[in-house]
């Protein structure tokens, strides 16, 4: 038994790519053969990954101290300097309110992430455990939560998000973060369901079975662990498409209103100045698409470091 | 086939009434727990209350159980007698509005007592040339693009498609609309617009920063395209995978130790076969096709269903967004289902039995 636990935890104990060394593996052998700890090490070998991480961390530093980046208030605007071109002091110059560009950019960089990693840690928590039941039960389980997930499947995420928002009439960050998370958990659940199912069979799940473990047990320490990569995956792309969910929301004008500030904001308000000032529209462009793009590429490269067959 | 037919007919119904239900439980909910949508079209001003009850009515706002917090509306008390099978409730609003749907075909009105059904009517020939374009070119150019990086894994044009694929998926489509709008529509169509020997229909047709009336096909060319590009990316991964899978199956080999000619090989063997996954995902997509014309078609100034929803969502006009946005996720599950259905007829080896 405690064999297998100590599997089990090692194989867990780091489920977050960079969280410090896996404590010691037990009995300290030559080579810590972990999947997640090889897959950290050819991960930080991989200079996509490396770069695409280091500018989530930049946003990801925005969004939570943006004091750090800038000194400007983006509220303090004055209209005798609207859509000035972008100078030593305001690399951004100001928008069309006359208010720094630069700041409002720092600053809208709360918004999307603040949105983006509530809504992702919530589809996981719902959908994970829902797909571990439904992968793990099978049967009449497994078709209830099947049925409802090809339900919310069938609502397409764009159309469900204007329904509700256009509705409900307040749009902020928490009810954007509902709407996301309502509309994307199924298909978390279905890949955790997936690979629940492909290794619930395996012989070190039956041996855990016969040497005793209860249900939660087995789901937690043994087959869990194991269906990690794909949703870690999953969850590090729905990442980046969250973020440009809500700025497509935000631009379409159910999603959050000015004057909060947010990239999609931005781009919305400044979409006819292109002509004349294009660095209005191409700095929060660029930010958007450079912050999607860098969790795609992330997710690439996690699935690439956590599939053992490219070893 | 016969029976698959039949268990994909059945399971057709509850999908579509479980989504009728979601749609209508967002919306009540949302309903319930911010107010009356109808005050939002008076702005700051206090409308009068007859007024504001008659709109009320008559948009379909008025059921007291929008008033309850979490309430699902799917039964309330009889009013009189002792209800359906004598439990003392009867159906409520959620088998109202789907006994309009479904007998009376009626998706609701606009402010101004224009049935929802009338406003797609009217839009929906522009949406309708938008998908085809859209998909179309998605179709082309995704498939073109995947057979020839499928058929020379890690070329050149390999790489060049995956690199260029991460591209497309990373930039939201309303930053791509508005920058291909600004850049090729305005300031490219200005160049072309100065020359004379070019005709209209390109200058002023095809490269137009919005639709025009006067050229109803030209103009969405390059809306469509950009609504293609959205999942021309996913066709192209598909088309590529799928390609390498059986460019090693055994029948291609048995094909090319025949001595049939490559073209034989590669268009009839590998390409038909590979195709299978790709036209699924196509009539899939359909989907999100319509969903991506809420944002090619605002953009770009189309009047078409997309503009319809975002038009109606911006003024607060929810009882056009929740009747259009019905009307689309009904078509949409008639597309995934006629989908499964050519599934199962492209590939022989799915019988689902």
């Amino acid at each position: 038994m405690s064999d297998l636990t100590s599997t089990g935890s090692a194989a867990g104990g780091a489920p977050v790519a960079g969280d410090g060394p896996t404590p010691g593996a037990p009995g300290g052998k030559e080579r810590n053969a972990s999947l997640w700890a090889d897959a950290r090490r050819q991960l930080l070998r991989d200079p996509v990954f490396v770069i695409a991480s280091l500018y989530i961390l930049a946003v990801g530093s925005m969004a939570l101290f943006p004091k750090l980046w800038t000194s400007q208030d983006p509220r303090a605007c004055s209209t005798d300097r609207t859509r000035v071109a972008p100078s030593w002091d305001h690399p951004f110059g100001f928008d069309i309110l006359g208010c720094d560009y630069y700041s409002h950019a720092i600053y809208g960089a709360r918004p999307s992430m603040v949105i983006a990693v509530m809504a992702t840690s919530g589809i996981v928590l719902f959908g994970g455990v829902l797909g571990l039941l439904a992968g793990y039960y099978g049967g009449w389980v497994d078709a209830i939560i099947s049925r409802v997930m090809d339900i919310f499947f069938s609502l397409p995420f764009l159309l469900g998000a204007i329904v509700f928002l256009t509705v409900i009439k307040r749009q902020n960050e928490w009810t954007i973060t509902a709407v996301l998370f309502l509309l994307a958990w199924p298909t978390i659940a279905r890949i955790i369901r997936g690979s629940v199912i492909s290794s619930k069979d395996l012989d070190y799940v039956h041996a855990a079975k016969a040497v005793g473990a209860r249900n939660s047990r087995l789901m937690f320490r043994h087959i869990l662990p194991n269906a990690m990569a794909p949703m870690l995956v999953y969850a590090t792309i729905v990442l980046g498409s969250f973020v440009a969910a809500e700025a497509t929301l935000t631009f379409l004008g159910v999603g959050l209103q000015p004057p909060t500030q947010s990239w999609g904001i931005m781009i919305s308000q400044h979409q006819v100045y292109f002509l004349e000032d294009p660095w209005l529209l191409l700095f929060p462009c660029g930010l958007l698409v450079g912050t999607v793009l860098s969790f795609i590429l992330m997710g690439d490269a996690l699935r690439d470091a956590l599939d053992p067959k490219f070893r | 086939m016969g029976r698959y037919v039949i268990r994909r007919l059945l399971q057709f119904i509850p999908t579509v009434l479980g989504t009728m239900f979601l749609l209508h439980y967002m919306t009540s909910l949302a309903v319930q727990f911010s107010g009356n949508p109808v005050r939002a079209l008076f702005g700051d001003r206090t409308p009068d209350p007859a007024l504001l009850a008659a709109i009320t009515e008559r948009l379909g706002y008025a059921d007291p159980c929008l008033d309850k917090r979490g309430d699902p509306c799917l039964w309330r008390e009889a009013e009189s007698g002792s209800g359906w099978l004598g439990t003392g409730y009867e159906p409520g609003l959620f088998f109202d509005r789907l006994g309009n749907i479904f007998f009376h075909f009626d998706f609701g009105i606009n402010l101004r007592q224009r049935e929802v059904t009338d406003l797609v009517a009217d839009a929906i020939p522009f949406t309708l040339k938008l998908l085809v374009i859209a998909i179309v070119f998605e179709a082309v150019v995704g498939i073109a693009a995947g057979v020839l990086a499928g058929l020379r894994g890690g070329s050149f044009t390999d790489y060049a498609v995956k690199i260029s694929t991460v591209f497309v998926i990373s930039v939201p489509i309303f930053v791509l609309g508005v920058v291909v709008r600004e850049f090729v529509g305005v300031k490219f169509g200005n160049v072309l617009r100065g020359q004379d020997w070019i005709p209209d229909v390109i200058s002023v047709g095809v490269f137009t920063p919005g639709f025009k009336a006067d050229y109803p096909l030209a103009s969405l060319v390059i809306p469509g395209m950009v609504l293609g590009a959205l999942s021309l990316a996913t066709t192209a991964r598909l088309t590529r995978t799928s390609i390498m899978e059986n460019i090693r199956a055994d029948y291609v080999r048995t094909a090319k130790a025949k001595g049939l000619t490559n073209k034989r090989v590669i268009g009839v063997h590998t390409l038909r076969n590979s195709l299978i996954p790709v036209i699924t995902f196509l009539g899939v997509d359909i989907g999100a096709a319509m969903a991506g014309a809420v944002v090619t078609e605002t953009i770009f100034n189309v009047p078409g269903i997309g503009r319809l929803v975002t038009m109606a969502a911006r003024s607060g006009e929810s009882s056009v967004v929740v009747g259009v946005v019905t009307m689309l996720v009904l078509v949409v599950l008639l597309a995934n289902l006629l989908v499964d259905l050519l599934y199962a007829v492209l590939d022989p080896r799915i019988r689902y039995e």
